[in-house]
């Protein structure tokens, strides 16, 4: 995939070359002037093989080339990026070593590895890795290193361009028993309120013009004089808008809000594209918010999941809540359809996404707030306020929460497959209710 | 330094066993080797046997850097004054020699990997079949100068010598000098397109 760029380009000499030179320089011009022979003895075997070595070293450098695994993986999956060393003339020992980012770490061999080439034939050296968390990770470079005349001569480091490496979240089995308030797409799984071609029946009626001939119930027919028919609800899909707050990441990495929400919004994703609904995802944070349009299928889960992948909490040095964040926020409820199931995942902290849930809640959307929020999370500790502060944030916060179920806006924290059913049948209910839109 | 010292050896705590044996091969050469060449004389010899101990834990530390060069004049040191004008035993010279040979070796292979490298096995056995021949190479040479006798004092000897030191150095540093040429050409392969794995 990626072939070696020298970065040093020849042998040069080490400094066991000029310990040998020295040594034996130094314990030949003794034994001449002491008259000792055995001082030549001892420079003898450093003598003859500094000359064994560099009689016999190789004229040209050897090349290295690595290779990562095009396809996708999961969360905790291993993959097995491999280093070619090619020589034609073997040196004595090659250096191969693989740079990881963080999230990879080496699965069971080291990265670093000093190996012997054969004169010709392709060395693979495979290094093993595993994934801890979800993105996306450039492996690499590899850098090669030779050792020629027994370390007397080096060659290198070349390195190699790095791979791309895809980590897809894990995840976890989602599953929701009850349908999806107002399924309005063509066609579907979900069971509309409309009459039409469908698997659901809604009852018998006289024929009319337009019906299709085998739709005649011939039973009540019979006993009717008159040609009757089984009308069905329409068979429709549903439109479902995943709304993700990447604006905050709180918690520890590979358990943070963000990794929760994720994961979460890939489940769901999954699950409703896999029943044959619509789905589409809102990143909101970015100055402009990242859409991605409704659509089904698998090519369709494949784009979701490739968003997903570059969420990003906001650092420090940005204020969320404030310009941008709060332009995205504002914009919200003009980017959500009105027949769609909104879900947004987020740690709910700060005002401005109160704020957006609840005129969002108040337009008589069909909303549902996945609570991502790590339960287990502690600020760090600058200073002895910082527990009080914390504890005053967490019931302001609770109290938020309050505010938002008050006005008919769940929020359910994740816990995996049938986090979302009890709250999902209440929404279905209140979205068949007549309501009145402010 | 202290600290320096410190942080080398907590980083040896986590290294593979074959680097552990490496730097112990490089620390059990050089410490026998002083040990030989000083040979229980505490002044003189023995003093400047001790010099080189520092030197032995930099070479096992840091084998790229200048202690096995310090650990190699310090035994030689060391022996050429144990003996002075007197000629040391045969036996003890040849150990003298694959001690230092050893060491020096040893080191070069240490500094010429990563510390957290793991090690090939046959490299191992490429490295030690080299030695093997250096030494039996150096037996012979041995031999013949035992059956050689010691030559007779001669100006015209001694500035031989001296110029055949010079002569060998400045071989040693010829043949280190290698033209540039480009390496072999690895072929371009095709890697296979991924779809997003399953659950």
């Amino acid at each position: 995939m990626s072939e070696s760029g020298p970065a040093r380009a020849g042998w040069r000499p080490t400094g066991a070359l000029a310990r040998a030179v020295a040594a034996t320089a130094g314990l030949l011009l003794a034994a001449v002037l002491l008259r000792r022979e055995d001082l030549v003895l001892l420079a003898t075997p450093i003598a003859v093989g500094a000359v064994l070595g560099l009689v016999g070293r190789p004229r040209r450098p050897p090349q290295l080339r690595l290779t990562v695994p095009r396809a996708a993986i999961l969360e905790g999956a291993q993959l097995v990026p491999t280093v070619t060393v090619l020589a034609d003339e073997p040196p004595d020992l090659v250096t191969v070593e693989l740079a990881v980012p963080r999230w990879l770490v080496a699965d069971g061999a080291p990265l670093a590895r000093a190996v012997a080439v054969g004169a010709g034939e392709p060395l693979v050296v495979p290094f093993p890795l595993r994934s801890q968390r979800w993105g996306r990770r450039m492996v690499g470079p590899a850098a090669l290193t030779g050792s020629a005349a027994y370390g007397l001569l080096r060659c290198g480091p070349y390195l190699s361009a790095p791979g791309l490496v895809t980590v897809w979240p894990l995840r976890a089995g989602f599953d929701a028993v009850d349908t999806v308030p107002r399924a309005e797409g063509l066609v579907g799984p979900h069971q509309s309120r409309r009459a039409g071609a469908g698997s659901d029946i809604a009852g018998v009626r006289p024929f009319a013009p337009g019906d299709r001939l085998r739709r005649i119930n011939w039973r009540v027919s019979q006993r009717a004089d008159r040609l009757h028919v089984t009308s069905t609800y329409s068979d429709r899909d549903a439109e479902v808008l995943l709304c993700l707050d990447s604006r905050h990441d709180i918690g520890d990495p590979p358990a943070s809000s963000l990794d929760t929400a994720v994961r979460a919004a890939a489940a769901i994703a999954e699950h409703y594209l896999r029943h044959g609904d619509r789905v589409g995802l809102i990143d909101l944070g970015r100055v402009t918010a990242r859409r991605v349009v409704a659509g089904n299928g698998r090519a369709h889960l494949v784009k979701l999941l490739d968003v997903l992948l570059d969420a990003r909490g906001l650092g420090r040095q940005e204020v969320p809540d404030r310009s941008g964040g709060r332009l995205v926020l504002a914009e919200l409820p003009r980017l959500a359809p009105r027949r769609a199931l909104l879900i947004a995942l987020t740690p709910l902290a700060g005002e401005a996404i109160f704020e957006a849930l609840g005129l969002l809640g108040r337009t008589g959307s069909a909303l549902v707030v996945v609570d991502t929020l790590p339960a287990d999370v502690r600020p760090e500790l600058p200073s002895e306020w910082s527990a009080l502060a914390w504890r005053l944030w967490r019931l302001e916060r609770e109290a938020d929460i309050g505010r938002l179920g008050a006005a008919g806006v769940p929020v359910v924290p994740w816990l995996g497959a049938g986090s979302l059913d009890a709250v999902l049948h209440d929404v279905s209910q209140t979205a068949r209710a007549p309501r009145l839109v402010r | 330094m202290h600290r320096r010292v410190r942080r080398s050896v907590d980083g040896l705590a986590g290294l593979p066993a074959g680097q552990v044996a490496l730097r112990g091969a490089v620390a059990g050469t050089g410490g026998l080797a002083l040990l030989l060449a000083a040979a229980g004389q505490l002044l003189g010899a023995g003093l400047v046997a001790l010099l080189g101990l520092p030197a032995l834990l930099s070479a096992v530390l840091r084998p790229d850097g200048g202690g096995p060069a310090v650990v190699l004049g310090a035994a030689a040191t060391a022996w050429a004054m144990r003996y002075g004008v007197a000629a040391p035993p045969l036996g003890a010279t040849l150990a003298l020699a694959a001690l230092l040979y050893l060491h020096h070796l040893t080191a070069a292979l240490g500094a010429a990997m990563p510390v957290d490298a793991s090690i090939d096995p046959q490299l191992l056995l490429r490295w030690g079949a080299h030695a093997a021949g250096v030494l039996a190479l150096t037996g012979l040479a041995a031999t013949g100068l035992r059956l050689g006798g010691e030559p007779a004092a001669s100006p015209v000897l001694e500035v031989a010598g001296l110029v055949g030191a010079v002569a060998l150095a400045g071989l040693l540093v010829t043949l280190a000098r290698t033209p540039r040429r480009p390496g072999p050409q690895l072929p371009a392969d095709q890697q296979s397109a991924g779809q997003p794995p399953r659950q």
